[in-house]
């Protein structure tokens, strides 16, 4: 059983929450030491909404809205 | 077009040459013109090197096995001896070649086939349409106009247009059997990690597995009996089958399910549990192994990355490590759940979910909402991905139409069954391959998918 903590983006239990916003991405890139160019943001920030998205059915234990 | 039954079997009893298949086949590559944007390096030197050496072996007496002579080609991620492995990246243009050939080549090459070209792919196998920024978009041989699927939509283009009767692909969460059910031919993702992955580029490890394409039934069992080292024997027990239901049933053509229905009248509906959890998690796994596998590279080189692959990457790389965790041990909970397919030899669902998307307009609708069909053509075949079971697609019989696949899930370690029931529904007319014609394709089929 693996500890959990609240997830900011969605309300919901769950593991640390996908960064969504530009703060969090940079902060999470900022840990792994991989820049991510400003041009390349809203393509970042698009595809991680998505995993967010996916993370969101994955949570919720009936699934929650996304395809 | 010759099947590869054909064309080992007229060369082993000296019909015809093996140089003169291969040279067939490269006449037909360059006649092409790459039409298909299937080929990315026709290999024209090695293949006249290994079909004399076909030749060679049958006129000292020596069985070259049981492809002999046969053509075929490899998604660009295989290793191939001497040339760089692109995985369909730019890259990787300048990386040193690879030293030898992939496990499967080898395999291949020792019962006789000889490798004439690598093929498209979407970059580093990302991907459901084979949309790729460094060789262009691969298409359909039904209709140019379309997707052929992916991310080996290069290995299917080729089989389904004739260029070579076989080719090996691989498939992460539905990269082989998607592109075959829209181009319309067979291709069977293995029980995981039944067939070698030495030597193949990954996309996300714990889910990849290499898989091969063919015009038939018959060809596929030869061809998997070669990468497997197996026989399939001939069954004599009835094969038990049973109809996937839930959410398999929605999201699919009306054609898909009568057929299903066709296929398997009153057989039992199974459901397999949270499958929408499944396909998310396994998004979540793939985006996070493929981070890893190029964080390196997207630190020192990003801009040479296709974008839309770029930023799907670097968001991966992004995903916190506890969710992936969590998503792998939601796998393992699906996986269990699912070994109560077992209780049948054949499990009947879509493939891809309808016919190949406009590239003009690649989207597809799912739940009643517009979606890329990059990303979610493979809504049927990520799942079964997450259960470690083979599945098979089949092309539904519809001469003049544009194709639409089956996925036919058995249990693990039941490939032969798989292609027995395949041989049995191929032979009564209701799978089987329809060469690409001028298609007078009804009205419906030309609006966006």
């Amino acid at each position: 059983v693996r500890e959990v903590q609240l997830s900011s983006s969605t309300g919901r239990v769950g593991p640390e929450p996908v960064p969504v916003t530009d703060g969090a991405i940079a902060t999470a890139a900022a840990v792994i030491g991989l820049p991510v160019a400003a041009s390349y943001l809203p393509g970042v920030r698009a595809n991680l909404a998505l995993l967010a998205g996916h993370a969101d059915i994955l949570l919720a234990p009936t699934g929650g809205s996304a395809c | 077009v010759l099947t590869a039954v054909e064309i080992a079997a007229a060369v082993r009893n000296g019909r015809t040459t093996a140089v003169a298949i291969v040279e067939r086949c490269l006449a037909g590559i360059h006649a092409d013109g790459n039409r298909l944007v299937a080929v990315t390096r026709i290999l024209v030197d090695r293949a006249r090197g290994e079909a004399r050496a076909i030749d060679a072996a049958i006129a000292a007496g020596v069985d070259p096995g049981p492809l002999a002579g046969v053509p075929y080609g490899v998604k660009d991620l295989f290793d191939v001896a001497g040339l760089a492995t692109t995985a369909g990246s730019a890259v990787f243009d300048d990386a040193p070649p690879a030293a030898s050939d992939a496990e499967a080549i080898r395999r291949l090459r020792g019962a006789g086939a000889v490798l004439v070209a690598t093929l498209n792919m979407d970059e580093f196998a990302y991907g459901f349409a084979t949309i790729n920024a460094r060789h262009g978009t691969t298409r359909n041989p039904h209709d140019l106009t379309r997707l052929a699927g992916g991310s080996s939509g290069g290995s299917a283009a080729a089989v389904a247009g004739g260029l070579m009767p076989f080719t090996l692909g691989s498939d992460t969460n539905g990269s082989v059997r998607v592109p075959a059910s829209l181009t319309g031919i067979f291709g069977i993702r293995p029980t995981h990690g039944a067939l070698p992955m030495a030597g193949v580029f990954p996309l996300a490890e714990s889910l990849d597995d290499i898989g091969p394409f063919a015009r038939s039934a018959a060809d596929l069992q030869l061809i998997w009996e070669a990468l497997s080292g197996t026989t399939v024997a001939a069954g004599t027990s009835p094969i038990r089958v049973a109809r996937l239901g839930g959410r398999f049933r929605d999201n699919a053509d009306p054609e898909q399910l009568a057929a299903i229905d066709r296929i398997a009248p009153g057989s039992p509906i199974v459901e397999l549990p949270e499958i929408r959890r499944a396909r998310s998690a396994g998004y979540l796994i793939t985006a996070a192994e493929a981070g890893m596998v190029h964080r390196a590279a997207l630190a020192t080189h990003a801009m040479r990355f296709d974008p839309a692959t770029r930023d799907r990457l670097i968001a991966g790389a992004l995903l916190p490590r506890g969710l992936y965790d969590m998503a792998q041990a939601f796998r393992a909970d699906f996986a269990r759940k699912a070994a109560a397919l077992a209780d049948y030899d054949v499990v009947l669902a879509p493939a891809a979910p309808c016919i190949a998307p406009p590239i003009a307009d690649p989207w597809i609708t799912i739940d009643g909402e517009r979606r890329m069909a990059r990303r979610d053509l493979g809504i049927h075949t990520q799942p079964i991905s997450m259960t470690g079971l083979p599945s098979l697609a089949v092309p539904l019989r519809r001469p003049g139409r544009l194709p639409l696949g089956l996925q036919l899930i058995g249990r693990a370690g039941g490939e032969p069954a798989l292609l027995r029931f395949a041989a049995m529904l191929e032979a009564q007319g209701v799978i089987g391959v329809s060469p690409p014609t001028d298609l007078d394709v009804a009205d419906e089929e030309r609006m966006p998918a």
